[in-house]
C-alpha cells in the first residue's frame, strides 16, 4: 500500500507551508512534495492603484524583508518614469539593501539554522531553539543578535523605521543622509564585521561534521540564477542576470529586464507558490536555484577584501549542495558590512540631490534587484492615467521551489528507510527546506504560523498516523 | 530609572493591535510629569518580538509587555510577573511556553524569551510584567473592538501608575 507522509507545517521558516513524502507501494519514499499553503495575492490589488504607490504598497508583502521589495518596486518605478536616478541615491539605496540582506542573513543562520547546526539535527526539539543555543555557546547567540540588530538599525536611520520603512521611493530617496547618521553607522561597522568573520571561521570549522548532510541535502546538478555585476563581481542591486551550471559553464547572461525570455513559471496543484523553470531546458528540467548559494556561484569576486578571502576557501566546496547556503550567508553577510562601510566613505553620498522627478513616461517597467534569499522581479503595465493594469512578481522563493522539493525528495530517501520516522529524520528534512531559507510571506505574498504536524497517509487519502508538536 | 515599555501585535489584525495602542498612548502621555522621581520610559511598538529588543531589554531597570492574548478571558487584563515565570518547558499558556516550536520556530518569541536570553547572554534580568487583555476579535481591521478600545487609557494609565510606584519603592 503507498502511503504519504506529511510533515505540517514546516517549523523555523517565514510562512506557512507542509511537507508530504509519497511511499511507494514497497513503502519506500517516492517523492516529497513541499506545499505552500497560504495566498494573498498582492499582483491583483495592485491593479488600479497609482504606480507611484507601488513601492510602499508593495513593501507591504512582507515583514522580514520589506527593503527587497521597496527596492525592486522602485527601480520598476524609475522604469516607468524613465528617469536616471541620482547617483547618490543609488549608493543609498545599495546601502539599505545591503543591510537588509545583512540582517535577514542573520536571522536565518543565527536564530534559525544555528540551533540545529550547534546542537545537533538529532537533538532534543524542546531544546533545539535560540534559547537553547544561548545557553550552549552564548557568544554565537550574541553574535546573531548584534549583526541583525545593526542591520535593522541601519535600515531604521535610512528608511526611517525597521520594518517597512517607505524612503526608497519612484526616482530615488525621500530625504539625504546626514554626516551624523553617516559617522554613527560607520562606527559600529567594524565590530560588525570582525563578528561576521569570527562566525565564518567557526562554522567552517564545523562544515566536517556534517558531510551526510552535504552529501544529500539537495545536493544534485543543476543551474544557478542570480544578479552579477558588469565585471563578474557579486552584485545585489543592478547588473546583468546570469544562469550557469555547477560547473559555471554561463548558459544565459541578458539584460536583467529581459528575464522573461528565459525564465517561465509553472503552476502546481499542491502549492501556491509557483515554480519558475529555465524556459530553453523546458519544465521542470529547467530548474535552477538563487540566493546566496548561486550568487556566490556566479560571482568571480566579492569586491571587498574580507569576504573576498572567505570567498576564495568557498570556491573550494561543491557548491551543488543546498547545505552550503549556510556558510555563503555568513559571507554574504562579511560583504554586505564591508560594502556599505566602503558606501559611506564614497565622497558623494551626503549629496543632497538624491530624487529625480516625473510623471510616467512608458507604459512597462521592471524591477530586478537581489533580495537575500534570491533575484527578486517587479513588472509593472501601467495605463495613460498611470494606474497600475498588471503586475507580476517573481519572487526568491519561488525560483527554488523546483530545487526545494528535489531536494527534500532526495533527503527523503537517503534517511527513511524501513517505514522509520524518526524526530531526527523529520527535522533533517525540515532542515533541506531551512537552508534555502524560504520566505512564505514573499513568495506567495502572504503570513501565518507554524508548528509541526506529521501524517501519514495512504494511496486513498486515508490518515494512517498523525504526530503534532 | 529606565524603563522599557514593549507593546506588541498586529494592528492589522483587529484586536491584536491593543499593544501597539497602549503603547502609543503611554508615548503621548511621556509629556507627563515623572521627572520628580528621575523616571526615563522608552516606549517600543512592534508587529512582533524578536531577539534584538534584547539589547534594549539589557539597558531598562524594568520592562513592561503589552499583548492580547487568545488565553485570557475576553476583556479580562491580566498581569504577569515575569520574574515569577521560570521557562516553562510546556506551559498551557502559549504567550508564556518557551520551549515548543511553536514559539521559537520563526523570527519571533515572546517575552519569557526574551527575558531569559538577556538573562543568559548578558547577566541582566531586570523585573519585567506582561500584561495582556483578553481579545474579542483577531479578524483584519486596523480597529480595536469597542470593548478593548475604552481599555486602552485605563491600561496606559495603570502601567505609568506601576512604574511611579516602583520608582518611588526603589528610591526609598
Amino acid at each position: 500500500m503507498s502511503k504519504i507522509i506529511t510533515i505540517d507545517p514546516v517549523t523555523r521558516i517565514e510562512g506557512h507551508s507542509k511537507i508530504t513524502i509519497h511511499l511507494d507501494e514497497q513503502g519506500e519514499v517516492e517523492e516529497a512534495l513541499f506545499h505552500v499553503t497560504q495566498l494573498r495575492g498582492f499582483e491583483k490589488f495592485a491593479e488600479g492603484r497609482p504606480f507611484h504607490e507601488m513601492p510602499s504598497l508593495m513593501a507591504r508583502i512582507c515583514g522580514i524583508c520589506p527593503v527587497s521589495h521597496l527596492v525592486a518596486s522602485a527601480k520598476a518605478c524609475d522604469m516607468l518614469m524613465s528617469v536616471r536616478i541620482p547617483p547618490t541615491a543609488v549608493k543609498l539605496r545599495r546601502i539599505i539593501n545591503l543591510a537588509q540582506i545583512a540582517q535577514s542573513h542573520a536571522l536565518s543562520f543565527f536564530y534559525l539554522s544555528s540551533p540545529d547546526l550547534l546542537l545537533g539535527m538529532d537533538s532534543d526539539p524542546v531544546k533545539r531553539n535560540i534559547v537553547g543555543v544561548a545557553r550552549e555557546n552564548p557568544e554565537l547567540a550574541r553574535s546573531g543578535v548584534q549583526l541583525r540588530a545593526l542591520g535593522q538599525e541601519i535600515i531604521e536611520i535610512l528608511g526611517g523605521k525597521k520594518i517597512h520603512p517607505g524612503w526608497v521611493v519612484p526616482g530615488g530617496v525621500s530625504h539625504a543622509l546626514t554626516a551624523e547618521n553617516r559617522d554613527h553607522i560607520l562606527k559600529k561597522l567594524p565590530e560588525a564585521i570582525e563578528i561576521a568573520e569570527r562566525t565564518i571561521v567557526w562554522f567552517s570549522s564545523q562544515l566536517q561534521k556534517f558531510t551526510e548532510e552535504i552529501a544529500v541535502f539537495a545536493n544534485f546538478p543543476g543551474l544557478f540564477m542570480s544578479l552579477v555585476g558588469n565585471n563578474g563581481e557579486l552584485e545585489t542591486y543592478d547588473g546583468r542576470l546570469r544562469l550557469a551550471d555547477d560547473q559555471g559553464k554561463v548558459v544565459a547572461d541578458i539584460p536583467a529586464e529581459e528575464y522573461k525570455s528565459i525564465v517561465d513559471e509553472a503552476i502546481n496543484p499542491h502549492s501556491y507558490l509557483k515554480s519558475p523553470y529555465y524556459k530553453p531546458q523546458g519544465y521542470p528540467a529547467g530548474l535552477y536555484r538563487v540566493g546566496p548559494l548561486a550568487r556566490l556561484h556566479l560571482a568571480q569576486t566579492c569586491g571587498t577584501p574580507k569576504a573576498d578571502l572567505a570567498m576564495t576557501e568557498f570556491k573550494k566546496l561543491d557548491h551543488k549542495s543546498a547545505f552550503h547556503y549556510h556558510l555563503a550567508r555568513l559571507i554574504e553577510i562579511l560583504y554586505a558590512f564591508e560594502m556599505i562601510e566602503q558606501l559611506l566613505r564614497d565622497s558623494e553620498i551626503l549629496d543632497s540631490h538624491v530624487r529625480a522627478h516625473a510623471a510616467a513616461n512608458a507604459h512597462e517597467g521592471f524591477g530586478i534587484s537581489e533580495a537575500p534569499r534570491g533575484t527578486l522581479m517587479h513588472h509593472y503595465k501601467i495605463d495613460d492615467n498611470g494606474l497600475i493594469i498588471y503586475a507580476d512578481l517573481v519572487i526568491a522563493t519561488g525560483h527554488n521551489s523546483l530545487a526545494m522539493n528535489k531536494g527534500i525528495t532526495q533527503a527523503a530517501k537517503h534517511y527513511i528507510k524501513n517505514h522509520k520516522l524518526t524526530e531526527g529524520i523529520l527535522n533533517r528534512i525540515e532542515a533541506v527546506i531551512r537552508t534555502f531559507d524560504p520566505c512564505l510571506s514573499c513568495s506567495t505574498h502572504a503570513v501565518g504560523q507554524m508548528a509541526l504536524d506529521i501524517q501519514l497517509i495512504d494511496a486513498g487519502g486515508t490518515v494512517l498516523d498523525r504526530v503534532v508538536r | 530609572m529606565h524603563w522599557l515599555v514593549i507593546g506588541f501585535g498586529n494592528d492589522l489584525a483587529g484586536d491584536d493591535g491593543f499593544g501597539i495602542a497602549v503603547a502609543e498612548e503611554i508615548e503621548k502621555r511621556l509629556a507627563l510629569d515623572l521627572a520628580e522621581n528621575e523616571i526615563t520610559i522608552e516606549v517600543i511598538a512592534r508587529r512582533i518580538l524578536a531577539p534584538e529588543l534584547i539589547e534594549n531589554i539589557t539597558t531598562a531597570d524594568g520592562v513592561i509587555f503589552i499583548d492580547a492574548s487568545a488565553d485570557v478571558t475576553d476583556g479580562k487584563l491580566q498581569r504577569i510577573n515575569l520574574q515569577q515565570t521560570d521557562m516553562p518547558q510546556n506551559s498551557a499558556d502559549s504567550k508564556l511556553d518557551c520551549g515548543s516550536s511553536s514559539m521559537l520556530m520563526s523570527h519571533h518569541c515572546n517575552p519569557v524569551t526574551l527575558m531569559q536570553l538577556s538573562h543568559t547572554l548578558y547577566d541582566r534580568k531586570p523585573p519585567a510584567w506582561l500584561y495582556a487583555v483578553g481579545a474579542f476579535d483577531f479578524s483584519l481591521s486596523e480597529n480595536l473592538s469597542g470593548e478593548l478600545a475604552a481599555l486602552v487609557p485605563k491600561v496606559a494609565d495603570q502601567i505609568i501608575d506601576q512604574i511611579r510606584k516602583h520608582a518611588i519603592f526603589e528610591k526609598a
